[in-house]
C-alpha cells in the first residue's frame, strides 16, 4: 500500500461463476489525475469500479483508497467519493432538481451549501431549462446529463465515471469533457470509463486499456503508441522523384514498406526515429515539392488490434 | 439527514400512481365490493333464536355424552324424532332459558341417515376430543358458532380436570388449622370435625367451578346474540383482516430502491456514506404512518356504509395497524431474502395475504378449523386470522384476554419479519448486481 496513490488494487479477481471478469489485476491512480479504463464490451471495466467501490463481493485481492482499505462499511471513504454508473440510476418520480438535490443531500447536510452545489450541477450538465422535468420526459441524452450531475454534485474528492457519454449529443459530450478536466482543476481525481478512445486520448493523463479482466498497458497514451512497435503510415505525392532520393530512402532503416508507383511514394516508420519532418527536409534538400503529403499516426485502437488481435471499438 | 430522506422517500412514494391505487384506492374499492356482496348475505341466515341449530349426538361412551349433555342443557333442548321431525321434549326447568341448540340422542346410522334427511344439520361425537362427524346446511357463521359452543365444551373439559387435581390436592395436604381454630378444635368430637370440613372444601371448590361456568355461558351468549344480529359481519372481519395485511408490495418498495442488486438507484445510494438500516426507516416510516393513517379511514369508511364493528374504536384501528406492520415488513424481508426475484416477489405479494386470508378461514369457514386442528402453529401466526380473529372477540367479548391473546402472535410475528429485514440490509457487497 502506497500512501501517495489515491486508489491502489492490488492482485484483485473477481469470479462470476466460471467467468473471471477480473483477473489478477493490478492498477494505480495518483491524485488529481484523469485516469481513463478503456476497453471492449465485456472487458470488465464496470465489474472493477463496483469491486473498488465494494459494491460486489470480489474472490482475491485488496483494494485501498485514501491509503486506507476500503469495504463496504467503509463509509468515511464513500463520503468523499462520486459515482456515475453506467445505467441511469435517478428516481422516476422526482424531477430533474429534486433528483440532484436528494443525491446531494446523501452528503451535503447544509441547506445552503447544498442549494449551490445543486445549482452548479445543474449549470455544469445544462439541464437548467429541464429543472422542473420528471426523468421519464428527458431524452436519452438529457437523462445521461442528469444521472452525471446525480454523481458529482456534492463535489467528491474521488469521482467514478461509468460511460457517462454514451449517447451524449457530440456538443453536450464535448461540455461534460470540459467540466470533468473542470472537477479536476478544482481537486477531484476522476476515474473514467469508456470504450471511446478519442475521450481518452483527449481528457485522461494516464490510462489502462482492459481486456477480459487483464491489464494489458498503461501509461499516457503517447507512451502507450510510442512504446508499441507500430509505424506511422507517410504518403506523398510527387512527380519527379529522383533515383538517389529514394535509395536515401531504401537506405534509411527506420523506413519499410517502400514503394513509388504512379507519382505516389508510400512508406511506414517509426513514428518517433522518422518523422514526416525528416522526409520532408531531404525532399528540399534535393529541390523537391511534393503536391501533398500525408500521414496517419497509430491510434490506441491500433495498439489494441496489434496485441489481441481485435478491434477496440465495437461496430457503433 | 433523517429529514432529507423522509421527504424525498415520502415523495418518491406517493407519487407513484401504481402505489396511489393498489395502496389507496384499492382497500376501500374492496371494501366497498364486499359490502354489496354481503348486503345480500345479511337476509338469508336466520338468527339462533328463530332456527336453534339440530344436531345429533353419538357416543361410544356414556360419561362423555353425559358430561356433554350436562354442559349443553344451559342453552340447549333435547329432542326426539317424531313424525321425521325433532320435537323438544319439555322439562319443566328449561322455561326461560334460551335455546340455540338442539340435540337428538342416537347411534350412528339412525344420525347418518337423519343427516341425509336433513332432519339435523350436524353430528357431534361425544369422546375425548369432541368432534363434529358431518354437517349439513350450515352457513359459516352457524358452523362457526357451533364449533365455539364444542371448543367451550374442551375447554371446560380442561378446566374441570384440572379443578379435579385440585381438589384432590386440597383433600390430600389439608390443614385442620386452615379451617378451625385451636378452641373449635378442643370444643368438637372428631366426628363433627371431619364433616364441617368436608362442606367446607367443598363449598370452596363448587365456588370455583360455577364461577367458570357461568363465564362461559356468559360469553356464548354474548356470542350468540351479536351473531343473531348480523351474520354476515364474520365476512367484514376477514375482509378486514385481508386489508390490513395486504400492503405487502409497499413493504418491499422499502427496500429495493436502497439496496444495490435491486436497482440501479440502490447501487447509486449504497455507496453513499449513508447507512441503509438509515435509509430503510426513512422510507419505511413515512409508509407506515400513512398506512396507519388509512386504516383509520378504512374503519370509518366501514361505518358509514352502516356496519359496526363495536364500539372498540382504539383496539380495532390498532389491531390493522398491527396488520399493516406485520404486512410491510413481510414485504421488506422478502425484498432482502429475493433480491432478484422481482416477478416472484410481486405474486407473493399478492399470494401470500390469499394464502393466509384462505387458511384463516376467509372463503370457506370450516378451512379454519381443518387448519388449525392440523397446523396449529400456522392458525396461531397466521397475521389475516389473527386480525380477524381479534375483531371477533373485540366485538364479542366483554373483557380484552382473548384479544391479547391474539395479538401476542402478531407482535411475533412482527419481530421476526423485522429481524429478518434488518438482517438482510447489513449484507453490504453482493456476489452479483
Ligand atoms: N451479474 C453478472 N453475472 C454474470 N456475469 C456477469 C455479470 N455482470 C457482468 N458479467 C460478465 O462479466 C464480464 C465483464 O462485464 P462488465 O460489465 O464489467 O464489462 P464492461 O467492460 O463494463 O462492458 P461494457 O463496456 O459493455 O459496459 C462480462 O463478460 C459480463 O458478461
Ligand atoms: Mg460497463
Amino acid at each position: 500500500m502506497n500512501k501517495n496513490f489515491e486508489i491502489e488494487v492490488v492482485d484483485l479477481v473477481k469470479k462470476y461463476k466460471e467467468l473471471v471478469a477480473v483477473d489478477h489485476l493490478n492498477l494505480s491512480v495518483y491524485e488529481n489525475e484523469i485516469f481513463g479504463l478503456l476497453g471492449p464490451n465485456g472487458s470488465g471495466k464496470s465489474t472493477l469500479i463496483n469491486c473498488i467501490l465494494a459494491l460486489l463481493r470480489y474472490d482475491q485481492g485488496k483494494v485501498y483508497i485514501f491509503g486506507e482499505e476500503m469495504t463496504a462499511t467503509s463509509f468515511k471513504i464513500k463520503q468523499k467519493i462520486g459515482y456515475v454508473p453506467q445505467d441511469i440510476a435517478v428516481y422516476e418520480e422526482l424531477t430533474v432538481q429534486e433528483n440532484i438535490d436528494y443525491f446531494c443531500g446523501l452528503y451535503i447536510f447544509d441547506k445552503h451549501q447544498r442549494k449551490q452545489h445543486v445549482d452548479e450541477a445543474i449549470d455544469f450538465t445544462g439541464l437548467d431549462k429541464f429543472r422542473k422535468f420528471v426523468p421519464s420526459k428527458l431524452s436519452g441524452g438529457l437523462l445521461r446529463r442528469l444521472n452525471l450531475a446525480c454523481g458529482i454534485a456534492h463535489k467528491p474528492k474521488l469521482i467514478f465515471l461509468d460511460e457517462p457519454t454514451v449517447a451524449v449529443d457530440p456538443q453536450s459530450r464535448n461540455r461534460i469533457l470540459e467540466g470533468i478536466e473542470d472537477l479536476r482543476k478544482q481537486g477531484s481525481t476522476i476515474v473514467y470509463t469508456t470504450h471511446y478512445m478519442e475521450e481518452v486520448e483527449m481528457l485522461c493523463d494516464r490510462l489502462v486499456i482492459l481486456d477480459q479482466g487483464q491489464v494489458l498497458v498503461t501509461g499516457s497514451s503517447e507512451e502507450i503508441i510510442s512504446n508499441s512497435s507500430l509505424a506511422q503510415s507517410i504518403d506523398v505525392v510527387i512527380f519527379d522523384l529522383t533515383d538517389s532520393v529514394l535509395n536515401i530512402l531504401e537506405q534509411e532503416p527506420e523506413i519499410s514498406h517502400l514503394t513509388y508507383q504512379d507519382a505516389k511514394l508510400s512508406f511506414k516508420t517509426n513514428s518517433n526515429r522518422y518523422t514526416l519532418l525528416d522526409l520532408l527536409n531531404l525532399l528540399e534538400e534535393h529541390n523537391l515539392k511534393p503536391v501533398s503529403v500525408s500521414s496517419e499516426k497509430p491510434t490506441l485502437n491500433d495498439v489494441f488490434l496489434e496485441i489481441t488481435g481485435k478491434e477496440l471499438k465495437d461496430n457503433v | 439527514m433523517f429529514s432529507h430522506l423522509i421527504r424525498y422517500y415520502s415523495q418518491v412514494y406517493f407519487k407513484n400512481k401504481s402505489n396511489i391505487i393498489w395502496t389507496f384506492l384499492f382497500p376501500f374499492a374492496y371494501i366497498t365490493i364486499i359490502f354489496f356482496a354481503l348486503s345480500g348475505l345479511m337476509e338469508p341466515e336466520a338468527s339462533l333464536q328463530e332456527e336453534p341449530i339440530k344436531i345429533a349426538i353419538i357416543s361410544a361412551d356414556s360419561q362423555e355424552e353425559s358430561d356433554l349433555i350436562d354442559y349443553l342443557d344451559y342453552f340447549s333442548a333435547n329432542a326426539i324424532l317424531e313424525d321425521g321431525e325433532l320435537q323438544i321434549i319439555e322439562k319443566n326447568n328449561s322455561v326461560d332459558k334460551e335455546i340455540y341448540l338442539i340435540y337428538h340422542q342416537t347411534d350412528e346410522a339412525k344420525a347418518r341417515e337423519m343427516i341425509k334427511n336433513k332432519q339435523i344439520n350436524a353430528i357431534v361425537e361425544a369422546k375425548n376430543p369432541i368432534t363434529i362427524k358431518d354437517s349439513q346446511g350450515l352457513g359459516d357463521v352457524k358452523m362457526g358458532i357451533l364449533t365455539q359452543f364444542l371448543d367451550g365444551y374442551e375447554t371446560n373439559r380442561k378446566l374441570t380436570i384440572s379443578l379435579e387435581h385440585q381438589y384432590e390436592a386440597k383433600y390430600s395436604n389439608v390443614d385442620v388449622l386452615d379451617y378451625f381454630s385451636q378452641e373449635e378444635l378442643a370444643s368438637k368430637t372428631f366426628e363433627e370435625i371431619s364433616t364441617e370440613m368436608e362442606a367446607k372444601i367443598d363449598a370452596e371448590i363448587s365456588d370455583e367451578i360455577l364461577a367458570v361456568i357461568e363465564s362461559q355461558t356468559d360469553v356464548f351468549e354474548e356470542q350468540a346474540d351479536s351473531d343473531s344480529t348480523n351474520p354476515a359481519l364474520i365476512y367484514f372481519f376477514a375482509a378486514i383482516g385481508y386489508l390490513a395485511f395486504y400492503p405487502i408490495s409497499a413493504g418491499s418498495y422499502t427496500v429495493e430502491h436502497i439496496i444495490a442488486n435491486q436497482s440501479e438507484r440502490g447501487k447509486r445510494n449504497s455507496v453513499s456514506g449513508v447507512t441503509k438500516t438509515k435509509m430503510f426507516f426513512a422510507s419505511f416510516l413515512p409508509l407506515f404512518i400513512i398506512q396507519a393513517f388509512f386504516s383509520w379511514l378504512i374503519y370509518h369508511y366501514v361505518g358509514l356504509l352502516g356496519v359496526s364493528l363495536g364500539h372498540r374504536q382504539v383496539q380495532i384501528v390498532s389491531l390493522m395497524i398491527l396488520g399493516n406492520l406485520a404486512a410491510l415488513l413481510t414485504g421488506s424481508a422478502l425484498a432482502t431474502l429475493l433480491p432478484f426475484q422481482k416477478n416472484l416477489r410481486t405474486a407473493l405479494g399478492i399470494g401470500i395475504p390469499l394464502f393466509f386470508g384462505f387458511t384463516s378461514g376467509m372463503m370457506i369457514h370450516h378451512i379454519a378449523i381443518l387448519i388449525s386442528d392440523n397446523f396449529p402453529i400456522l392458525h396461531k401466526i397466521n397475521p389475516v386470522g389473527i386480525v380477524s380473529r381479534g375483531l371477533y372477540v373485540l366485538y364479542s367479548d366483554s373483557n380484552l384476554v382473548r384479544f391479547f391473546d391474539a395479538i401476542k402472535f402478531l407482535g411475533i410475528y412482527i419481530l421476526v419479519f423485522l429481524v429478518i429485514t434488518l438482517y438482510g440490509l447489513r449484507k453490504n457487497s453482493y456476489e452479483r448486481l
